[in-house]
C-alpha cells in the first residue's frame, strides 16, 4: 500500500457511518460523513462518471462494450449497475421488476428456498428465503427476527435459460459445459430486515412485503408456506452478478447499507470489542469472539413460533472492509491496496452525489467486487478453491448475506461457492449435475435439483 | 494329509481401556458393513458372554457409570494347507475335544506378554531447524530413514540411549508373560498382568513354567517421585477365557496416566503427543497358543498380537481410510499379497475389485462421517448420496467427475488441495490432506470405469476377522493415530514369509527365552525400530503412540493442515470417525407423535465438560476439547458413545431407528460451546490457561 493509499484507508475508517437503528427503533445519531473536497476528488484515479447523475438518468452499465482494462473499470461497472438497478422505474427500483427464479421455472410452489414474488405490481413482495447459503446460518437481527432474502434475474438471463430450455434438468445436464451465460445476463440477491414499529427507516429503502413465517418441523427450522405476515422490509444488502464482455465468470459485486455492522480491526483477537456503538446487526461492546457465530448445527438455536423470534441473536461484524485483508499473506498487497482505494474513492464520490439528490441510495456502499484476472481462464469443472485466477476483492462477503463465512478460506469469496464444479443432489434418488460453466449460477443449480423433486 | 497348521486370529486385535472392571468384547464385524435387512451397520462391540450379540446403550457403562473395558477375543483356527494365495478362504476354528488327524485336542494353552515401552522410545516429533529456530515436526517414517530417528523421550533425565539398563528398567512397564489354559473354560480364571500373579510361559513341551525371577517392572517400583492423580499403574490388564469355549479374552488397563515429579514439581502435561515424565497403562504384545493333544504331543500355533488402546467412542463410524487399508496397501504393493492386483511395480488394469468388499465400504465411510462432524446440510446430503450408490448404478452418472471428487494419492500436487477434494480431513507426515490409499484409489478408479465385480470375495473365517478388526481402526492420518501408527506401512514389522504356514499380517515376533529371565536385569530390550531389522517385542507397537494417549485424543478435534497451504485458515478434522468432534445426542432428539418418528436435535461437542478449566472458548480451533490436557486425563471416561439408533431403546417400546447414529452415555453435564456448521476458521490470539498443571 502506498502512503497516499494508506492515508485513504485511514480516512475511510473515519467515515464509519453512525446513524443507527437502535433496538427500540429510534436513530441514535446523525451521519457524520464528511464532504469530499473537489480537489480531493480530482486526485482520485477512479472516477464516478458524470453521466451517472442524476441517478434517474444513469445509463445501463456496459456489457458488450465493457472495457475491463483496469481495476477501476470493474468497480465503475459495479457502481453503475447498482445505480441503474436501483433507478426508480414506475415508482420502484428497477431490480424489483426483474423476474424471480421461481417465475422462470414456472412453478407457483417450489417449496423451500424461493417462492414466486408478485412482480411489477404494487402488491407486497412475497419473500421466503431465510437460510444463508452453504452454512445453514440464519442471520438473526437484534429483535430476534430472521433476515430474509430474495433473488432476481434480468431478461437476458431469463431468455438464455428459456432459449436453451435449461429449466429442464435433462437439457441442463447435457448442456455444453463450455457455454457460458451471454453478455448482459445478471442475477441479484437482496437481503431484507423486518422493520419494527416506530423504527426510523428514513435512511433505508423499504417496501411492504409478505414474508413466510418460520416453523419447527422434524427438528429443523423451515418455512411454513401456509403462514405469512405482512411486514415492511428494509433493504440491507444487494448482490449484483453480471456477465460482461471478456468475463464469462461474471463480475460479482456486493453492496450494503452503511449501518449494518462495524469493521473488525486487523489485529483483533477474540477479546477485542469491535465497536462501542450500536449497529443494525451489532450490539455495542460485543467482542470479536462473539461476532458472526453460527449456531446452525447447535442445540442452542431455537425458534419461538408464536413470536417468530430466534435465539441467539447474531452479532455481525464485517471482517474485510472492501473485501480484502490488507495483511493478505498470499496475494499481491499492492494490487489489493489499489483495489481498495478505488472502491473507497468511488464510494465517496457516488454517495456524495446521491446526497445532493437526497437519495436513500446514498446510504449504501460498495463493499467490493471480484472477477477473473483473465476471463479466458474460466472453464467448466473448476472448484476455484484458491485465488489463482481471481482479482479484485479477494475476500469479498456481504455481512448480511454471507455473515458466517467471511473469514473461512474455503468460503471467503463468491467464487468459492459459485464455481463450475459438479454438484451432488439433496436427495439420494436425484441425479447429480455435471460441471458446467453455467453452474456458476446457483439459480440454475438449485432449479436443477428442485425440478427433480 | 500334511501336518495341520494352527493360527491365532485375529492376527492383530484390540483391547480398549475403561475404568470399570467389567467389559464387552471387541467388534468382529466392520464398521460400515451392512449386517442384514434391519439396516444395522457393523462395528458394534459384542456383549460379554455371547457369541455375537451386539451391545446396546446399557452395555457401555457399569452400575457405577464407569466405562467398561473392551476385551480382545482370540480364537484358534486350523488350516489343512499352507497359504499360497490370499485370501485362502480356508480355516476352521479349533476347540478342545476336536480330533485332528486322529489326535484329540486336550488343551489350548494361551500365552500373552504385555508391555508398555512408551517412555523408553523415540518421540513422535522430530526436531527440525527452520529459520534458525528448532521446531517439532511429525515426519512419520521419514524420520527413521538413513539410520535416523527422532530424539528420545525423557532424554534430559535419562539420556538419549534407549538401550541403557536404567532406561530399560525404569521407563518400561513390564509385568512379564502370562498363561491361561483353555481347559479351565468352565470356570475361567482371571490372570492379571500385575504382581497379583506370577509370570509364566509355555515351554516347547507345552508345559506351563513359572518365572519367579522375571524382572517385573511398574512405575512405582524404581524410586521415582511418582505423581499418580488417578492411582498407581499396577497392572496392564488381565487374561481370562470365554466361558464354555475357551477362547482367549485379553483385557487392558484402566485408562490411567501417571507421572513423576519434574524438578520437585508435578510433571508438566503440555504437549499433544510427547510428554516426558509420564506413563500410561496401554500396552501391546504377542498372543500365542499351544495346542496340546491327548497323546502328549503339542503344536505351537502361529501367534497373533494384541494392542490396548483408547476407547472406541464411535465404533460404527468407519474411517474412510482404515488401518486395514494401510496394511493391505503395504502388503499388496510390497509383499506380493495379491499378484493379480499388483505385480512388477504396477496395478493390473484387468483386475476387477469387488463392489461389496472394496468399493461400498469407502462410500459408506463417507456417508457415516456426518455423525461425528459438524458438516452443513448440503455436505451431509452429498455424503449421504455417496452411501446410497449401489452396484447397479452407473458410477459415471452418480459421480460426473471422479477426478474432481477424490484426491489422487499418486499426485503430490493434490496433497495441499483442500476444500473440494475428498476425503475432507487431514493427512499425515507432511501431507496436508488425507488421501485414500493407492490401492483404494486404484479400485475406485476401476469401478468408476465400470471394471468391477458384483461378487463378494470369499474369506476364511479367520481371514475375515483379521480384516474386520483392522477395518475398525483409524488409518491414513498417523499423527500418531489412535490404535496403530505409521509403522504398519513398514514391511519390517511383519513376518514376510506368508506363503507357507505363517499367513499374512503376522507381526514379526521376537523369540523370547523366558528361561533366561533374571530378577536384576531388564528382560525386554529396545526391540523394533522402523526401517531396521530387529524383531518385535512386547510393547513395540504401542510405544509409537502419544504419551499419554489422553493428550492426543483431546487435541485432535480440528486443526489447520500441516503444512498449512498458503492462505488457508479453514479447520479440518483429524480423525472424525475415531475421535468424534460434534455429535447428535439422543437426549436432544424430539419425538413427532403424528409421524411416529424421532427427529434429530442439535449437535453438541463430544468433549464438552466444564471441569477444571473447561472446554469453552471463542477460538474455533480450540473448541470441542479441554483447554488443559490434564483436565482430559481426569475426565476422559465421561465422553459419550455414538451408536446406531437401532441399539438405543427410546423408552417408548422402540428405538431411534437405523437412520441415526446418536450419542449416548455421555457423563458431561455441560452443553459446552454452540456448534457451528463447517467450515470454521482459525482465529489468531489464543492464549491457553496459565493454571493448566496438576495441583
Amino acid at each position: 500500500m502506498t502512503v497516499s493509499n494508506l492515508t485513504k484507508g485511514l480516512f475511510a475508517v473515519s467515515f464509519i457511518p453512525v446513524t443507527l437503528l437502535s433496538a427500540c427503533g429510534t436513530a441514535t445519531r446523525d451521519t457524520g460523513e464528511p464532504q469530499a473536497m473537489t480537489s480531493q476528488i480530482a486526485a482520485f484515479d477512479c472516477k464516478a462518471e458524470s453521466d451517472w447523475f442524476p441517478q434517474n438518468q444513469t445509463p445501463k452499465p456496459p456489457f458488450d462494450d465493457f472495457k475491463g482494462n483496469s481495476n477501476c473499470a470493474f468497480h465503475q461497472w459495479s457502481w453503475q449497475a447498482f445505480l441503474w438497478l436501483t433507478q426508480s422505474v414506475d415508482g420502484e427500483p428497477r431490480f424489483l421488476s426483474f423476474e424471480s427464479p421461481a417465475a422462470l421455472y414456472g412453478d407457483s410452489d417450489l417449496g423451500s428456498g424461493i417462492l414466486p414474488r408478485m412482480t411489477k405490481s404494487s402488491r407486497p413482495e412475497l419473500v421466503d428465503e431465510f437460510l444463508q447459503a452453504g452454512t445453514d446460518g440464519i442471520l438473526t437481527d437484534q429483535n430476534g427476527r430472521s433476515v430474509y432474502y430474495s433473488q432476481y434475474l434480468d431478461s437476458t438471463f431469463a431468455q438464455f435459460v428459456t432459449e436453451h430450455d435449461l429449466t429442464d434438468p435433462t437439457k441442463l445436464a447435457s448442456f455444453n459445459p463450455d457455454t457460458p451465460f451471454p453478455n448482459g445476463a445478471m442475477e441479484l440477491k437482496a437481503s431484507w430486515k423486518i422493520v419494527q414499529p416506530n423504527e426510523d427507516t428514513s435512511r433505508f429503502f423499504t417496501m411492504p412485503a409478505t414474508v413466510t413465517l418460520l416453523a419447527n418441523r422434524s427438528g429443523k427450522i423451515v418455512i411454513d408456506p401456509e403462514k405469512t405476515e405482512e411486514v415492511t422490509l428494509a433493504l440491507v444488502g444487494l448482490h449484483i452478478a453480471g456477465r460482461v464482455e471478456g468475463h464469462p465468470e461474471m463480475i460479482w459485486a456486493t453492496f450494503e447499507h452503511d449501518e449494518n455492522a462495524p469493521n473488525v480491526p486487523a489485529d483483533a483477537t477474540a477479546e477485542t470489542v469491535v465497536s462501542k456503538e450500536d449497529w443494525t446487526f451489532y450490539e455495542a461492546g460485543t467482542t470479536f469472539g462473539e461476532c458472526n457465530r453460527n449456531p446452525s448445527n447447535s442445540a442452542s438455536r431455537k425458534l419461538d413460533e408464536r413470536t417468530q423470534t430466534l435465539t441467539p441473536v447474531t452479532q455481525v461484524c464485517r471482517l474485510f472492509e472492501f473485501g480484502n485483508d490488507p495483511n493478505d499473506a498470499v496475494n499481491d498487497r499492492k494490487s489489493i491496496a489499489k483495489n481498495d482505494s478505488n472502491i473507497h474513492d468511488l464510494n465517496l464520490q457516488v454517495k456524495q452525489q446521491l446526497r445532493t439528490e437526497s437519495s436513500v441510495w446514498s446510504n449504501y456502499f460498495e463493499v467490493g467486487a471480484i472477477w477473473f484476472l483473465k476471463g479466458n481462464d474460466f472453464k467448466a469443472n473448476e472448484s476455484l478453491a484458491d485465488d489463482d485466477f481471481l482479482t479484485g476483492s479477494l475476500k469479498l462477503s456481504n455481512a448480511t448475506i454471507e455473515t458466517f463465512t467471511q473469514t473461512q478460506s474455503t468460503m471467503n469469496n463468491c467464487f468459492r461457492c459459485h464455481n463450475t464444479n459438479q454438484r451432488f443432489p439433496p436427495e439420494v434418488t436425484m441425479t447429480p449435475l455435471p460441471g458446467l460453466e453455467v453452474d456458476i449460477s446457483h439459480i440454475l443449480v438449485n432449479g436443477y435439483f428442485r425440478s427433480q423433486q | 494329509m500334511s501336518n495341520p497348521i494352527f493360527r491365532v486370529h485375529p492376527a492383530i486385535n484390540f483391547a480398549r481401556v475403561g475404568n470399570s472392571e467389567e467389559y464387552y468384547i471387541a467388534p468382529e464385524t466392520a464398521a460400515g458393513d451392512l449386517q442384514g435387512a434391519s439396516g444395522l451397520m457393523g462395528g458394534l462391540p459384542i456383549k460379554a458372554g455371547t457369541e455375537d450379540t451386539v451391545i446396546e446403550e446399557s452395555d457401555l457403562r457399569d452400575g457405577q457409570q464407569r466405562l467398561k473395558r473392551q476385551a480382545a477375543r482370540f480364537r484358534l483356527y486350523r488350516y489343512d494347507q499352507s497359504n499360497a494365495t490370499y485370501p485362502s478362504g480356508g480355516g476352521r476354528e479349533v476347540a478342545i475335544g476336536d480330533v485332528i488327524d486322529g489326535k484329540t485336542v486336550k488343551d489350548i494353552v494361551w500365552m500373552v506378554h504385555l508391555a508398555n515401552k512408551k517412555a523408553n522410545n523415540y518421540a513422535i516429533a522430530s526436531e527440525v531447524t527452520e529459520d534458525g529456530k528448532t521446531v517439532a515436526v511429525e515426519e512419520g517414517i521419514k524420520a527413521y530413514e538413513n539410520g535416523g530417528h527422532p530424539p528420545a523421550r525423557n532424554r534430559e533425565e535419562f539420556g538419549s540411549d534407549l538401550d541403557t539398563t536404567e532406561r530399560l528398567s525404569k521407563l518400561v512397564i513390564d509385568p512379564g508373560p502370562r498363561t491361561i489354559a483353555a481347559a479351565d473354560r468352565d470356570q475361567p480364571p482371571v490372570v492379571p498382568f500385575s504382581r497379583q500373579s506370577e509370570p509364566s510361559y509355555v515351554d516347547r513341551q507345552g508345559q506351563v513354567q513359572q518365572v519367579a525371577d522375571y524382572p517385573v517392572s511398574f512405575p512405582d517400583d524404581h524410586g521415582l517421585p511418582m505423581f499418580n492423580p488417578n492411582g498407581s499403574i499396577r497392572t496392564l490388564g488381565e487374561l481370562t477365557l470365554e466361558k464354555g469355549s475357551g477362547r482367549l479374552l485379553v483385557l487392558g488397563g484402566y485408562g490411567l496416566a501417571a507421572g513423576w515429579d519434574e524438578n520437585g514439581q508435578a510433571p508438566r502435561l503440555n504437549d499433544a503427543i510427547d510428554n516426558d515424565n509420564w506413563f500410561d497403562d496401554v500396552s501391546d504384545g504377542p498372543v500365542n497358543a499351544t495346542v496340546v493333544f491327548e497323546d502328549g504331543s503339542c503344536v505351537e500355533a502361529v501367534g497373533g498380537w494384541v494392542i490396548t488402546t483408547d476407547p472406541a467412542y464411535a465404533p460404527q463410524t468407519r474411517n474412510v481410510v482404515s488401518a486395514w487399508d494401510d496394511v493391505f496397501n503395504t502388503w499388496v504393493e510390497q509383499l506380493g499379497l495379491v499378484p493379480a492386483l499388483f505385480a512388477n511395480g504396477q496395478y493390473n488394469p484387468d483386475y476387477l475389485p469387488s463392489f461389496d468388499d472394496d468399493i461400498l465400504p469407502i462410500l459408506h465411510a463417507a456417508m457415516l462421517q456426518q455423525w461425528n462432524t459438524n458438516l452443513p446440510d448440503a455436505a451431509i446430503q452429498g455424503h449421504r448420496f455417496m452411501g446410497h450408490i449401489t452396484a447397479s448404478d452407473d458410477p459415471q452418472q452418480k459421480i460426473p467427475s471422479f477426478r474432481n471428487l477424490i484426491r489422487d494419492p499418486n499426485d503430490e500436487s493434490q496433497f495441499e488441495q483442500g476444500g473440494k477434494l475428498m476425503p475432507l480431513s487431514l493427512g499425515d507426515a507432511m501431507k496436508s490432506f488425507l488421501t485414500v490409499s493407492k490401492t483404494q484409489y486404484f479400485m475406485l478408479d476401476q469401478w468408476y470405469n465400470r471394471r468391477f465385480s458384483r461378487q463378494s470375495v470369499t474369506y476364511g473365517p479367520g481371514e475375515r476377522l483379521d480384516r474386520a478388526v483392522l477395518q475398525n481402526c483409524l488409518g491414513g492420518r498417523y499423527s500418531p493415530g489412535i490404535e496403530v501408527t505409521f509403522i504398519v506401512r513398514d514391511v519390517n514389522l511383519y513376518r514376510q514369509d506368508w506363503q507357507g504356514a505363517t499367513g499374512p499380517f503376522r507381526i514379526n515376533q521376537a523369540p523370547l527365552d523366558y528361561s533366561q529371565a533374571k530378577r536384576d536385569k531388564p528382560f525386554l530390550g529396545v526391540g523394533y525400530i522402523p526401517l531396521r531389522q530387529a524383531a518385535v517385542q512386547p510393547g513395540d507397537l504401542s510405544k509409537f503412540m502419544a504419551l499419554p494417549w489422553h493428550t492426543d485424543y483431546n487435541s485432535c478435534a480440528t486443526h489447520t493442515p500441516d503444512p498449512n497451504p498458503a492462505g488457508n485458515n479453514t479447520l479440518y478434522w483429524s480423525w472424525p470417525a475415531q475421535r468424534p468432534v460434534a455429535v447428535y445426542p439422543a437426549s436432544q432428539c424430539s419425538y413427532d407423535r403424528s409421524a411416529g418418528q424421532w427427529n434429530l436435535g442439535g449437535q453438541l461437542y463430544s468433549v464438552r465438560g466444564d471441569e477444571g478449566q473447561g472446554t469453552q472458548t471463542p477460538y474455533p480451533q480450540q473448541q470441542g476439547r479441554f483447554q488443559c490436557y490434564f483436565d482430559f486425563v481426569e475426565n476422559w471416561q465421561k465422553v459419550g458413545f455414538i451408536i446406531q439408533g437401532l441399539r438405543i431403546p427410546d423408552g417408548k417400546g422402540g428405538n431411534y431407528g437405523a437412520d441415526k447414529f446418536l450419542e449416548i452415555a455421555s457423563l458431561f453435564e455441560s452443553e459446552g460451546d454452540s456448534v457451528p456448521a463447517w467450515p470454521t476458521a482459525f482465529m489468531p490470539g489464543y492464549q491457553p490457561p496459565k493454571n493448566c498443571g496438576p495441583d
